[in-house]
């Protein structure tokens, strides 16, 4: 037992510069992915739901098209997604390994989940505040960013801890195909050379990450929603 | 001057299960000033009618004129114009729920394009007409229905809109808090000058408040005039319904032979009781009696007492009503 936990330790000290580095890898693709797919899974989501026919500006052919793109996207693996991408990841970074690289499958990935999720929060704003709005004479445009957005922040605010947690772990699958972060290092060491002290640790590492953006989230929100007493 | 003016107005809905009529060849006419009253039993078509006014439903056929405008005329922009002098409250209040009271009266002054601290100063003034000056910081959950309600009004009031439509506006309300509700729309179609249009299933609201009634019913307007005169002569069978759902008392009685009495209020200030037990000389047995709401200072109510048995008695009863032009009815079991 005590010879284990020296063992354990010594291992840890060995990597624990690359292991700081993990972590700093894998907060960067985290964060970076999860900002582009709100760029670019926000606005979509909120068109899925004004264009769906009970939105406020139905626009059916629009609403399928992007429906059917979104679902797409999100019925393929992102194992598959990642390896599919190369080239496509090649030509637009030039080259397909390390975190930055790893950011495109990850956001082509996660904006149709991030615009689903958006979707979602958006349709539980009260259809009677938007007739309220449309009574005091709001144009559609208004009425997305006066009050579709704003009424449903504490919702987003929840669905966006939901979609860091989720892109947390497509980035440890990408470690897979030569990603970069802890998920590189957990399989690297953990698979592939049977390391299991340094992928314990890098787990232990993307469960606190996982819990931080977890905690972050909720408190934020509740700090913010006006709806609790 | 007519204000909003109803000209043969349909409205159709397509659902899967083939066309729902909602309104079906509504004509009625508000006029400035007036306290309008709509009722009518759920599903009957009046908050149908309400959204058509301002167009939140587009009519399937017919006109809607305000202020002279053809509403049905004017393009997209013109019309979100148009419903910035149309105030709104509604049954569930809807405010939006993560702007304070002040913020959510300060809503529609943004969408008009009033700078910010003007917004505000008015907010302010109109928080203090609805008497909530010291909760322009609370949100929505922190308010009482009654409270909402006001802030409700306060915001449909922000841009000094010449009618305000309420759709069953104090129906999620207890009776105390509905009855300072309606006080408060009362005193701003004095002060204000705006044109109050209600929409509702209680006839005590109407009697409360309005001056003008439609009742509406099966998605037509059966009966709409004066509420004294409506109130006091119903025709149309849910007008009566409506009204006089007291008779039941009548018609829950097993035996006996009644007259139901109605006073419209030319004899508020006489002893017509008293005066009838004098005249027949007969004791007379006072089975039900109910004062309703002051319509203009006449209380206006009804009554049911027995028959004597005497018809000597129910006769001089009778020819006393006759000439003191009290209507009244029959009723034998």
């Amino acid at each position: 037992m005590f010879n284990n936990i020296c063992l354990l330790s010594v291992e840890i000290t060995k990597y624990a510069g690359e292991i700081g580095v993990g972590i700093l890898e894998t907060l960067y693709m985290v964060i970076v992915s999860t900002l582009i797919s709100y760029i670019i899974g926000l606005p979509l989501g909120i068109l899925l739901c004004v264009t769906d026919k009970e939105g406020i500006c139905p626009c059916k052919p629009f609403n399928a098209a992007a429906g059917f793109i979104v679902n797409f996207l999100r019925s393929v693996p992102f194992i598959i997604l990642l390896v599919a991408l190369i080239p496509f990841t090649r030509a637009l970074i030039g080259t397909s390994i390390g975190s930055t690289a790893t950011i495109v499958p990850l956001v082509i990935s996660a904006f149709g989940f991030v615009a689903r999720m958006v979707e979602s929060s958006i349709k539980e704003v009260d259809a009677g505040i938007i007739e309220a709005a449309e009574s005091m004479g709001t144009p559609t445009f208004k009425i997305i960013t006066k009050v579709l957005i704003p009424e449903a922040k504490p919702s987003l605010m929840v669905g966006s801890a939901i979609a860091v947690t989720t892109i947390l772990g497509y980035t440890a699958m990408a470690g897979f195909v030569g990603g970069g972060g802890l998920g590189s290092i957990a399989i690297n060491y953990g698979f592939y050379r049977y390391n299991t002290p340094v992928m314990l640790v890098t787990v232990v590492f993307l469960v606190i990450i996982v819990q931080l953006f977890q905690e972050i989230g909720i408190r934020a929100t509740r700090i913010t929603d006006k709806r609790i007493k | 001057m007519s204000i909003v003016r109803i000209e043969n107005l349909y409205k159709t809905f397509h659902t899967k299960n083939g066309d729902i009529n909602a309104l079906k060849n509504i004509n009625l006419n508000i006029e400035q000033g007036d306290i309008f009253g709509i009722i009518g039993l759920s599903g009957a078509g009046k908050s149908t009618l309400v959204r058509c006014i301002n167009f939140l439903e587009k009519p399937t056929d017919g006109t809607i004129y305000f202020e002279d405008k053809d509403l049905g005329k004017l393009n997209k922009k013109e019309l979100l114009k148009v419903r910035q002098s149309m105030g709104m409250i509604f049954q569930n209040f809807n405010l939006l729920e993560q702007r304070n009271a002040l913020k959510n009266i300060c809503y529609p002054l943004e969408i008009a394009g009033i700078p910010k601290a003007k917004a505000e100063s008015r907010a302010r003034e109109l928080l203090k007409i609805v008497g909530l000056e010291d909760r322009e910081k609370s949100y929505p959950s922190q308010l009482s229905g009654g409270q909402k309600q006001r802030v409700a009004i306060a915001r449909a009031l922000a841009t000094e809109p010449k009618i305000l439509l309420c759709d069953e506006a104090t129906s999620a309300l207890d009776p105390t808090t509905t009855q300072s509700i309606l006080d408060l729309l009362k005193e701003i179609n004095r002060t204000m000058n705006v044109t109050v249009i209600i929409i509702t299933h209680e006839m005590s609201v109407i009697e409360k408040i309005c001056n003008k009634v439609a009742v509406i019913d099966n998605s037509q307007i059966v009966e709409c005039g004066d509420v004294k005169e409506i109130f006091t002569n119903p025709k149309s069978d849910m007008a009566k319904q409506l009204i006089i759902p007291k008779e039941s008392i009548v018609r829950t009685l097993k035996s006996g032979s009644y007259f139901r009495i109605v006073f419209d209020g030319h004899t508020t200030h006489r002893p017509i009781l008293s005066e009838l037990v004098l005249e027949c000389n007969y004791p007379i047995n006072l089975i039900y009696a109910d004062s309703l709401e002051m319509l203009k200072d006449n209380a206006v109510g009804e009554m049911v007492i027995e028959k004597t048995g005497n018809n000597e008695a129910d006769d001089k009863i009778r020819a006393y009503l006759k000439k003191n032009n009290i209507r009244y009815e029959e009723a034998n079991k």
